[in-house]
């Protein structure tokens, strides 16, 4: 999971397409957009070519296409169950009950491979409370290093014997490994909030307000804009 | 929460939520923003949907309501066992929740295009009460464990039972 977000990450703040240039907020109307039509869809060949779109997103955002993949894929796991819970025997339904989580996921990949963090929370968190804003910016800054932390635990665990016995006793010295992270985040956290009081924190981390500065490249998420309201308009009746 | 769903356990990748001992620790209404900024975060790394924010909010944080007030109503055992049984009752209201939602879902009329699936409950039930059983169980035994290791090293971190606040509050009168 850490390197998948980190590779994320890293091709959100370095990516050189016009999608990393185009602006925060155009990108979350397209992927609401995107979304919204998605689930609403009352057509298959709609939802084929919304679908269609969202691989074009992702395939032109410059992510290296195995993280892309990986990262997409996700909800398959869950889909199989939910498609042998329903299936009627036809592939339409197969379809519709996959197309949909699909481009929802690779719609997020793409707005997350292609936008740095602060400008991704910063219009989010102008309409969340402030507890969940703040928190967005702040559990994301602290998220690398707690990761890198577990990843270390669970290698500590590994080489010191921690996996091995019966699985109460390896969950048991799982759970005080996790402890020790708990203990960590807390310390952490009060470290952290004590630098940001010293420094001046008003009671309100605001986000840089370039999320929406357009630019050139924000005429490319227009055109995917119109794609998105053309194949609508045209598929919307369709089978 | 997110740290710990990066440890992966067994083939199937089975991912700890620890949505009771943050219920625990934090309280009912501290957990809530948290639960939020977690299930935020992996819906926007494509972990667990961007249209199911809110109701993975609403179950997580349900399940962290549920085991901070079991908590408490624990009051008397042992901290370790009383996050473990508090963690299982947390688990327990999610369970029924998350079901509750699926089988709605499973029920809900025919998908664009006029199909008409049949929902197959059984074959859906059998599958989940098994996983849920097994993480019922695997997050009871963390949370043990995490229990564990903060009474001895950091107990100040534990909400302390109302007795208990109670007698100190005498004490200090």
């Amino acid at each position: 999971m850490i390197g998948l977000l980190a590779r994320l990450d890293h091709g959100a703040s370095t990516g050189a397409t016009p999608w990393h240039h185009a602006s925060a907020l155009g990108k979350l109307v397209v992927a609401a957009g995107l979304v919204g039509l998605g689930i609403f869809s009352p057509s298959l060949m709609l939802l084929g070519v919304l679908h269609g779109i969202a691989w074009l997103l992702v395939l032109t955002s410059g992510l290296p296409k195995r993280v892309a993949l990986a990262a997409a894929a996700y909800p398959l796991v869950f889909l199989v169950l939910l498609v042998a819970a329903r299936w009627d025997g036809t592939p339409a339904t197969v379809l519709l009950l996959v197309l949909r989580p699909l481009t929802a996921s690779l719609t997020a990949v793409w707005l997350v491979g292609t936008t740095p963090y602060p400008d991704l929370f910063a219009p989010l968190s102008r309409i969340l409370p402030r507890n969940a804003g703040d928190g967005l910016f702040l559990t994301y800054r602290a998220l690398f290093s707690l990761l890198a932390r577990a990843e270390d635990l669970q290698q500590a665990l590994r080489l010191r014997g921690g996996m091995s016995g019966s699985p109460r006793r390896r969950l048991a010295l799982m759970g005080e490994g996790l402890g020790t992270l708990v203990v960590h985040s807390f310390e952490r956290s009060q470290s952290l909030y004590s630098t940001m009081l010293l420094r001046g924190h008003s009671g309100r981390i605001c986000g840089c307000r370039h999320y929406a500065r357009m630019s050139r490249a924000d005429l490319w998420v227009g055109a995917a804009g119109v794609a998105l309201v053309a194949a609508s308009v045209l598929l919307w009746t369709s089978p | 929460m997110l740290a710990a769903m990066a440890v992966p356990l067994g083939p199937l990748e089975f991912h700890l939520t620890l949505a009771g001992p943050v219920g625990i620790l934090l309280g009912a209404a501290g957990a809530l923003p948290v639960v939020f900024v977690v299930s935020a975060i992996l819906a926007f790394l494509g972990h667990g949907g961007l249209t199911v924010i809110g109701l993975n909010t609403f179950v997580l944080a349900a399940a962290a309501a549920t085991a901070s007030a079991a908590f408490r109503a624990l009051g008397r055992l042992r901290p370790a066992w009383g996050m473990a049984l508090a963690s299982a009752a947390g688990q327990l209201v999610a369970g029924v929740l998350w079901a509750g939602i699926v089988y709605a879902t499973l029920r809900a009329g025919p998908l664009p295009g006029g199909a008409r699936p049949v929902p197959r409950v059984e074959l859906f039930t059998g599958l989940v009460l098994v996983l849920w059983i097994v993480g019922t169980l695997i997050e009871s035994v963390v949370a043990f464990g995490i229990g564990r290791f903060l009474v001895n090293v950091h107990p100040a971190l534990l909400p302390r039972a109302p007795e208990a606040r109670k007698h100190e509050a005498e004490a200090a009168a």
